[in-house]
């Protein structure tokens, strides 16, 4: 058998692993351990074992991902997301679908302290779900809303998808984080627009809340501080060269703490359930980013990714029809699988195809970003749902995937706009000092 | 109650505290991780003061904190899984797939313990030291090691558990 054969039987063996339910970590180790000792030599193969774990594990680079989850963990306990959704609820809510507004908004916000897209959807889900309740909004609407406002987790920075992209491809997290800057907001307006439209087409699912003054809207926004607070110290640190990400991560975690310690909104219990949150989401990316590496060790030596890569280049397609293909299969593949992995799979195949093809590699990681978004929306994996499902069990699985067919749309519009303005996701990062 | 359920039920009682005491560690090292870090830069920045070795103690503490929180994130079953498509079969149907899966990823981690026991013996022998506080890299190997062990044990407890849901009626 040639390495090449072995490398596509690999990659097969691979999802049939992984479709019987062996945690993904495990199936990398296992296929890259068997694949690399029959390509190349059982010697190579333990030696990768040997060392792999301790090498990943004891990276400093790679410590930047349970620093950021856990300030998005004491942001979570710390409650700076109920205080985020009354800011926005007394800014938008007196308007038709304003409450669903507010949460999406509120969405965006917490995102830019938070770096998990399940913590949000949980966190907000509790909020706002039963106040649209309240105010008779449609189950759709109110559900659909948190489910898609969630998912801008991963696009607005700081994200842990978007560090495992940047680990993945070698490109650097800060100008990753300030790609998604500018995309992340399009995207929350582009929401909130959705909202708006799905209410004037039909004004009872989303019918306004109480009046506010302007006065009363000013000084709620004026509470939602800590949460900016966060995000101008950790971006702005970025942008200007001031820390690395991973103390950028660290000073935010600190500082998130520091906050939450002043407005005596965490307790000792909170503050342990967050630490216990880290570990547990730590050690759960750290298996699959260990078995990714001895995977990675088995894909190199058999060079599948570089045959795939010029056979695609060599087919004669536009750069663009091959580029829409890709996105396809993500579509795809994010219906059933969760995003890390997927990207964990996917990304050391298609990148060196999109490095061939000429496209700016910060762009498709943003694009890849959006593109995970939808798949975590997409029915029958689709996390949020599942989140959002168990935070409102009142609510049918059917509802609130029928709430979430406008944003998937949103989705799909914004991919669009940005295949034909890459410049909205690397505007910022040319521009980083 | 059948002496396979009664065995996981005494191993989940034993393996269950030990795993929570690892991951309190893994705790308390992430914890110090961010304190050292963000006092180092508000030092760094502000007094021209970095703490020294800062980073290979960063190092350290995240592999101990990583190796530790394994064996907990596998009992709270936190390792991500593909179960869409196995997901419509009967549970002794599941039962038997799990148990291929668990015994393929028990062996595959016992090997990988065993590969970490050597390297914990070739990096004592090197007599390994980080570069700025010279301290001995070996035992934060060998808590790497603990950690993956543990968490072997777990994924034998899995195994146990899929084979008596197989071997159910």
């Amino acid at each position: 058998m040639t390495p090449l054969t072995i490398g596509v039987l690999g990659i097969l063996l691979l999802f049939i692993l992984m479709f019987l339910g062996m945690p993904l970590g495990w199936a990398f180790i296992i296929v890259g351990f068997l694949g690399y000792g029959v390509a190349f030599n059982f010697d190579g193969a333990l030696s990768l074992l040997r060392t792999v774990p301790y090498t990943t594990f004891s990276d400093y680079g790679l410590s930047v991902i349970p620093l950021f989850v856990l300030m998005g963990c004491i942001a979570y306990f710390g409650k700076l997301s109920e205080e985020l959704y009354r800011s926005a609820y007394r800014t938008f809510g007196s308007f038709r679908g304003g409450l669903a507004m507010a949460t999406i908004f509120a969405c965006a916000v917490f995102s830019a302290v938070s770096g998990s897209s399940v913590a949000t959807a949980a966190t907000m889900g509790k909020v706002c779900i039963p106040e649209m309740q309240r105010y008779k909004y449609d189950n759709a609407l109110a559900t659909g809303c948190v489910a898609a406002g969630a998912t801008m987790d991963i696009m607005i920075p700081p994200s842990v998808i978007l560090i495992i992209v940047g680990l993945i491809t070698e490109q650097s997290i800060g100008k990753l984080y300030l790609a998604g800057f500018i995309p992340g907001i399009i995207q929350a307006l582009v929401f909130m627009v959705t909202v708006g439209i799905l209410c004037w087409i039909n004004p009872k699912i989303g019918p306004p809340g109480p009046k506010t003054t302007f006065k009363e809207k000013m000084i709620a926004l004026s509470k939602g501080w800590s949460a900016l607070i966060l995000f101008v110290l950790v971006m702005g640190g970025l942008y200007f060269g001031v820390f690395d990400a991973n103390e950028a991560a660290a000073v935010g975690a600190f500082v998130a703490l520091l906050i939450a310690v002043a407005k005596r909104s965490i307790s000792w219990t909170g503050f342990k359930a967050a630490l216990a949150d880290t570990t547990k989401t730590a050690a759960m990316i750290f298996l699959m980013i260990c078995g990714a590496f001895i995977f990675g060790y088995f894909l190199s030596v058999t060079g599948v990714s570089k045959y795939f890569g010029e056979f695609i280049s060599g087919m004669g397609m536009s750069r663009y029809t091959i580029l829409v293909i890709i996105i396809i299969i993500y579509l795809f593949l994010g219906a059933i699988m969760d995003e890390l992995g997927m990207l964990f799979i996917t990304l050391p195949i298609f990148f060196p195809v999109i490095l061939n093809l000429g496209f700016d590699p910060i762009w498709f990681g943003i694009m890849v970003v959006l593109v995970v978004q939808c798949g975590l929306m997409n029915p029958p994996v689709g996390m949020n749902v599942f989140v959002i499902k168990g935070v409102a069990p009142d609510v049918p699985l059917y509802t609130i995937y029928r709430g979430i067919i406008p944003f998937v749309i949103a989705d799909l519009f914004l991919i669009a706009l940005l295949i034909l303005s890459p410049e909205i996701a690397t505007f910022l990062p040319s521009r980083m000092k | 109650m059948s002496g396979l359920e009664s065995f996981i039920n005494r191993f989940h009682a034993v393996i269950k505290p030990v795993s929570n005491v690892s991951n309190s560690v893994g705790m308390v090292l992430i914890a110090s991780i961010m304190f050292l870090t963000a006092v180092d830069v508000v030092l760094r920045k502000t007094l021209n003061m970095p703490i020294m070795g800062a980073y290979e103690l960063t190092q350290f503490m995240m592999a101990a904190t990583l190796g530790l929180s394994m064996a907990h994130c596998g009992l709270e079953k936190g390792h991500v899984t593909v179960d869409v498509l196995i997901a419509p079969f009967s549970r002794r149907v599941q039962g038997m797939i799990g148990c291929m899966m668990g015994l393929m990823g028990v062996v595959m981690a016992v090997i990988m313990t065993w590969q970490m026991v050597v390297y914990i013996q070739m990096v004592h022998q090197s007599n390994k030291l980080s570069a700025v506080l010279l301290i001995p890299v070996y035992p934060f190997v060998t808590v790497v090691t603990i950690g993956i062990g543990l968490y072997t044990v777990i994924l034998f407890l899995h195994f146990c558990e899929f084979l008596l849901e197989a071997l159910k009626k």
